[in-house]
């Protein structure tokens, strides 16, 4: 990971600001500080007033587990995009729609590694992680990687509840239609839009399904640090947020000034 | 026979190469004139639309073979119209994105263009034309 405060990175943030570019935020942690009572985050006037200006000149998009209609109502900024748990369903604390997923999950999980040490398939060095609202099918460690791939799509092909599928740096990613994952939330957002390129920041576990994409045009940000997080730059902290928001106005204002 | 004298015999030949010097010629005045060649140009122009893009899939994506492109990159990276980073995750692999700089620089361009306009839009149908002819050599 890189830090996103370093010169030449900040020449590379600065340059989505040249063409047509959505902003995308996660909520909690991100916009807010983490605090122990969930019910209490705030998002500071600061912040607000920052992300008011910058949607002046380039659509900005929330997209968070919270409830939506929680969400709106605590928030003061309203974004060109709002997306809650009505379609990241599950990011929330349980429900019967979740567990619905979850048995799908299962189900391919049990499929595809039955037919993966059935066979001589596992010689391709492909595996299979159940991540509960979805499945990873990794082939990185695959010798034979287009045999490999050739072998995933097929079974793809085949699975029962067919699947919405995002492919990923030797990873193929299965999930649900309609159960949650911000990236493929961020995708749609980024097709309604009509923005070739995207920024997105955010700050735990169910942002990696953003970090994982493997689409180029998505600059991918954590707040924090973390060894295996798939996003290639990072700000220290929550705090950043502001300096972040800060140097992207400015950087729309120039643009501004030359024309 | 020598073999420029051959190429001479082939009118159409001939017609090909004389295209292709002039050209030249056009783009080194452009660049002297303008500071920035027409492949220059086209670069800065197409990264504006693809930030932090590799130059692997820049080549690809603008049809300009990954020679030819690295050359260009070198001289825009000089002048400090774009910048390269290595990638986070793999060092080995670069991206490269436009700076204010270059973008304020193509945008200069543009505007020394624009009043030659119209006599370029009469050149329309004929580089049409010679696209046809390139595509039936594939
Ligand atoms: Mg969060």
């Amino acid at each position: 990971m890189k830090y996103l405060f370093e010169k030449h990175t900040l020449l590379l943030i600065e340059s989505l600001t040249f063409t047509k570019t959505l902003f995308a935020f996660d909520y909690d942690g991100t916009l807010t500080p983490l605090i122990s009572d969930y019910n209490k985050t705030k998002i500071s006037e600061k912040i607000i007033e920052q992300l008011t200006l910058l949607k002046t000149f380039t659509p900005v998009a929330i997209i968070s587990g919270r409830n939506t209609k929680d969400l709106k109502e605590i928030m003061k900024f309203k974004p060109n995009y709002l997306v809650g748990n009505n379609r990241l369903v599950g990011l929330s604390k349980g429900n019967n729609v979740d567990s619905k997923f979850e048995k799908i999950c299962r189900s391919w999980y049990n499929d595809i590694r039955e037919r993966l040490f059935s066979g001589e398939k596992n010689e391709l060095g492909i595996s299979i992680e159940n991540k509960k609202y979805s499945i990873a099918i990794h082939y990185r460690k695959s010798r034979q990687k287009k045999i490999a791939k050739k072998w995933i799509q097929d079974v793809l092909a085949e699975l029962s509840f067919s699947p919405k599928i995002v492919w990923g740096k030797s990873v193929v990613n299965i999930i649900p239609m309609g159960a949650p994952h911000k990236g493929v939330a961020l995708l749609d957002v980024i097709e309604k839009s009509g923005c070739r390129n995207a920024f997105y920041i955010g700050d735990d576990i169910t942002d990696e399904d953003v970090f994982n994409l493997h689409n180029y045009n998505i600059i991918k940000v954590r707040i924090g640090f973390k060894k295996n997080s798939a996003a290639k730059y990072y700000i220290k902290n929550q705090k950043e947020i502001k300096s972040l928001l800060s140097f992207l106005t400015e950087s729309f204002m120039k643009n501004d000034k030359g024309r | 026979m020598t073999y420029l004298q051959n190429i001479k015999q082939n009118s159409e030949m001939e017609l090909l190469v004389q295209i292709s010097i002039k050209m030249q010629q056009l783009n080194k005045k452009i660049e002297k004139q303008c500071g920035m060649s027409l492949t220059q140009w086209y670069v800065l122009n197409a990264l504006i639309d693809l930030p932090g893009i590799s130059p692997f899939k820049l080549s690809y994506s603008i049809g300009i073979s990954p020679g030819s492109l690295t050359q260009t990159i070198k001289r825009l990276f000089k002048k400090k119209w774009i910048v390269i980073i290595s990638d986070p995750l793999d060092s080995r692999k670069k991206l490269i994105s436009i700076t204010r700089d270059g973008k304020n620089s193509r945008d200069l361009i543009d505007s020394k263009i624009l009043p030659l306009q119209s006599q370029l839009i009469t050149l329309r149908n004929s580089i049409e034309e010679l696209k046809n002819i390139l595509n039936s050599f594939d």
